[in-house]
């Protein structure tokens, strides 16, 4: 049986491992005694108006409610019975006016199954039916597009009310009415516009509030439940993915490895993946070479030979102009370290192949701890600390989880948040400095009024994203955020320690920086190389995007040679781009290799604690896709056969330059024996550089370029803007962001 | 040979035999004769006389015309099966049926119950919602060979809409025309409606 409702336990009150004000409902779960509930939720306040937990305590001349009970005061009056006769009784009748005006339409509700009330009242509720007047019937509230609302079912147990207000910090759903006449709502209507509004399907014990997005698809009899990670963030959080028939029917918060608790987990996260497999998502092989037809649907063997063919065709071409032939590889950053190892080792390998990355960043990433999240997530160092600084980061749409923790902070008292970047509501109180990056200029300088708190304050943090680097005066602002930890160190209680937080966009960013800085692309990139090579349709970033619209004015000279090749690898295109990209660069021979989505193949992931997520395969990729690895590792095997535009290289080594060498160690193990079929090289650990010295930096404000621009939040539509390639073709996440968008307008329909 | 003539083959060895023990018997001898032995009773003369009486009259044989002429009177038990057949139990589990409301509206509501009642795995469900809102199928499907005609899934249903039918005459030449969809199953239920509805309001008390 699931429930183990039978124990009863005697007065020990001499274990004092419970703190003092634990709820007797959760010393009984430490016992493993459930006690039956609906309002109780471990990660909410107690509200105790469910009136399930009813247990009896000894003395007590009544039942008393165990969740809202002090478990220290409650054993030391007495034993407490959690199955005595009298409490069999008071859950019957609690159970029997929950039940008056609760529809008996549990095979229509997506509940069903999964159901504390369907559960409880099979165990513990009266078989037969006292009252034949009519239920009560409430209306229906549209809270968006992802929670679906049936209020009729709800037994008021204030869950999602207390959810909005405390974890979300949204406070548009409460309680009206009396009596009878109680319901939940928006007190308007209105949307639950909320990132993390799908956690309340979770928190509903009953079906009155259920997923929109999947109506009535499953029963969760029928899935199987599967541990993956978040693809959406740079946290990589822990998901339960729910399957049927190789299909993903939904995501559930997973278990956090620390603390084996369930976290909240964001909207994207939860109905993202529909984006995965939409229509659009191209997962048949085509060859496009600028004739009248064009072959669709060619074999894998087939697709490499035209591939190596256009090649040697290119570098018999180039052998002309003297000019060597060279493919670029333009990466975006949420591939996996496998596929990143194994494209190292081609570039190795074979120098006609050209490894960029699709947009710039000026992160310094010689230290790891330069790159990471350090303390912001750790609730004992969070604690120490008093103050906080986001600078040009939003934490509540780019990590939700981040913001979770900021919030739970600041809930506790004593924690001043200050933002450098527009104003933004964070669902917690701070305080916006300015939205120009100058005033950091003022905050080292120690003009600004600010600098007298941050004396003040003990061990303040400073969270930014790796997107602020990407600006054009990316050093200077590095340079002024160095100073400016030198300032906190100097003041902070606990020297040594790394206030800096960088919160990555990508679930791979740190991957990436630990393994090497790849040089962006540039238009002499596309000048030079005969074939371009696109993972991951990473010509949509903006970067890409900006150089072809450069081009398309006429910015650039006319390129040396024509012809080229472009090969995409990937599961979706965007067609405009596309064919703009054909027309401006003189495209002959288009491939595209499909690939599979996240879930389609296994990899490892650095998350921005610095933290290895291994995933693995859930479900067989649709179609004619395959995984970037078994992809990339075919191309390294016919660029092998063909001798004449191979040039080896002598370098045999591949470094990383990392300071925490036992992180790494796992994971380049998993990724040589991957590879150690293909070629002798050898992975070396380097320690670039082992001290840090502050003194040795001078700082010079005149120097250092800072420019007077507004700070932009990169994310302007958390929905679809993400870093992720699938969200933006989710139907569910379309219409989240329509709703968010026109919620942000004045013109309001 | 003669009628005569086999009952008289038939009869003679026993009587000599019998006659030899009736002998002994009327003798009185007190003798254990091998027929004794073996707990074989003499045959006493009324038998004798009865049973040679039987023969010479032949009455077992005018029986025997009375009660194929009493059958020929009787109602035949026999029927001609294709143009005839027998009475079903109003609970009889036959072919599967998915039924209509008498709006024309399907009952099934998708709830999977019968599919996770299903001890053969059988059923196989889909289902969404419809452009007003309502749960429903969108599939429902049968595998009718790997059925067992248990009848959990009419017992198993909240609405009645999946039912056993009282037709029980659905073979087909190929196994793909017993996977039956969600069309055939209504078409069915369409179909036999008039029956099913009967069945069901007279087993209504005892469910």
């Amino acid at each position: 049986m699931k429930f183990n409702y039978d124990l009863e336990f005697k007065n020990n009150s001499n274990n004092n491992f419970w703190k003092q004000n634990t709820p007797l409902i959760e010393y009984c779960e430490t016992l493993g005694i459930n006690v039956p509930h609906y309002c109780y939720h471990k990660n909410l306040s107690i509200s105790g108006n469910c009136r399930m937990c009813l247990v009896e305590l000894k003395n007590s001349p009544k039942p008393i409610v165990s969740c809202a009970m002090n478990a220290k005061s409650c054993l030391a009056n007495g034993d407490i019975h959690t199955n005595s006769s009298l409490v069999k009784k008071a859950r019957e009748n609690v159970l029997e006016f929950l039940l008056l005006n609760h529809p008996l339409d549990c095979p229509i509700c997506d509940q069903g199954g999964e159901c504390d009330l369907q559960d409880q009242s099979l165990f513990f509720g009266l078989a037969k039916k006292r009252f034949y007047s009519f239920k009560r019937v409430v209306l229906d509230k549209n809270i968006g597009p992802i929670v679906k609302t049936v209020m009729t079912r709800c037994i008021h147990c204030t869950r999602c009310v207390r959810f909005a207000a405390e974890i979300a910090g949204i406070e548009d759903i409460g309680m009206f009415g009396r009596g009878l006449h109680s319901e939940i709502g928006t007190y308007v209507e209105k949307v639950f516009q909320s990132e993390l509004s799908g956690n309340v399907i979770d928190l509903c014990p009953v079906g009155a509030l259920t997923s929109k997005p999947y109506p009535f698809v499953n029963r969760n009899w029928e899935l199987k439940n599967i541990t993956s990670i978040d693809f959406s963030d740079g946290f990589g959080t822990p998901i339960q993915l729910f399957l049927k028939n190789n299909q993903v029917i939904k995501i559930l918060p997973g278990y956090e490895k620390a603390t084996y608790k369930t976290n909240w987990i964001s909207d994207k996260t939860r109905f993202s993946f529909d984006g995965m497999f939409s229509p659009e998502r191209i997962i048949y092989s085509f060859l496009d070479n600028n004739q009248k037809e064009s072959f669709l649907n060619l074999s894998w063997q087939k697709l490499f030979k035209e591939l190596f063919c256009t090649l040697y065709f290119q570098s018999h071409l180039l052998k002309h102009y003297f000019h060597p032939c060279s493919i670029t590889i333009c990466l975006n950053k949420n591939i996996s370290l496998e596929v990143l190892n194994l494209l190292h080792i081609l570039t190795h390998k074979h120098s006609f192949f050209k490894l960029r990355q699709s947009e710039s960043s000026n992160l310094n990433i010689d230290l790891e701890e330069n790159f990471l999240l350090n303390s912001s997530l750790d609730e004992a160092k969070l604690a120490a600390s008093d103050t906080c600084v986001l600078l040009g980061v939003n934490p509540r749409y780019e990590g939700p989880k981040l913001n979770l923790k900021l919030k739970s902070r600041c809930l506790k008292g004593n924690f001043k948040t200050i933002t450098i970047g527009s104003l933004f509501n964070l669902t917690f109180s701070n305080i916006t400095l300015s939205s120009n990056i100058q005033i950091l200029k003022s905050l080292v300088e120690g003009n600004n009024l600010f600098c007298q708190e941050f004396i003040n304050s003990s061990n303040p943090v400073l969270i930014s994203n790796a997107e602020i680097f990407r600006r054009g005066d990316a050093y200077g602002i590095s340079s002024m955020i160095k100073s400016l930890i030198k300032h906190i160190n100097l003041y902070s209680q606990t020297n040594g320690r790394n206030h800096l937080n960088i919160l990555s966009s990508t679930l791979n960013d740190v991957g990436f920086a630990n393994f090497d800085n790849l040089r962006t692309i540039k238009n002499k990139d596309f000048r030079n190389s005969a074939g371009i090579y696109f993972i991951n349709s990473s010509f949509s970033t903006s970067n890409v995007k900006k150089l072809l619209n450069l081009k398309l004015l006429n910015f650039f000279q006319s390129y040396k040679h024509k012809n080229k090749l472009l090969v995409t690898q990937g599961s979706s295109l965007e067609m405009s781009q596309l064919t703009n990209f054909k027309k401006s660069f003189d495209v002959t021979n288009h491939l595209h290799l499909p690939n599979t989505v996240f879930f389609e193949n296994s990899g490892t992931y650095i998350n921005t604690e610095g933290d290895i997520n291994k995933v693995i395969k859930v479900i067989t990729p649709l179609g004619q896709a395959k995984s970037d690895w078994q992809i990339i590792r075919k191309v390294f095997s016919y660029s092998k056969k063909i001798v004449f535009l191979t040039n080896f290289l002598k370098n045999s080594k591949i470094v990383f330059n990392s300071k925490n060498i036992h992180q790494f160690k796992s994971y380049v193990g998993f990724q040589y024996y991957a590879v150690s079929n293909l070629n002798n090289l050898t992975f070396q650990f380097v320690e670039k550089v082992t001290k840090f010295h502050l003194e040795n930096l001078k700082f010079k404000p005149a120097q250092k370029k800072l420019f007077k621009s507004q700070l932009r939040f990169w994310l302007s539509d958390f929905y679809i803007d993400g870093k992720d390639i699938n969200s933006k073709y989710s139907s569910t996440m379309i219409q989240c962001s329509k709703l968010s968008r026109l919620n942000n307008t004045n013109f309001k329909f | 040979m003669s009628f005569w003539a086999l009952a008289s083959r038939r009869v003679i060895p026993g009587t000599v035999q019998r006659s030899t023990n009736a002998a002994a018997a009327i003798g009185g001898t007190r003798q254990m004769s091998v027929a004794e032995k073996d707990n074989i009773l003499p045959t006493s003369w009324e038998n004798i006389f009865e049973r040679s009486s039987k023969i010479f009259f032949m009455t077992e044989i005018f029986r025997a015309f009375w009660l194929s002429g009493e059958v020929a009177m009787k109602p035949k038990v026999t029927i001609n099966y294709p143009y005839e057949k027998g009475y079903l139990s109003p609970r009889f589990r036959g072919e599967h049926a998915l039924r209509r409301y008498p709006s024309g509206d399907e009952r099934c509501i998708a709830c999977k119950l019968c599919e996770a009642a299903c001890p053969a795995q059988a059923i196989t469900i889909d289902a969404e919602e419809r452009e007003d809102g309502a749960r429903r199928t969108t599939r429902y499907d049968i595998d009718m060979t790997k059925c067992i005609y248990c009848g959990f899934c009419q017992e198993a249903c909240p609405v009645d809409a999946i039912v056993e039918g009282p037709n029980f005459e659905f073979a087909t030449e190929t196994h793909e025309e017993l996977l039956y969809d969600k069309e055939k199953l209504l078409s069915n239920g369409d179909k036999w409606e008039k029956q099913i509805a009967k069945n069901l309001l007279s087993e209504h008390l005892y469910r």
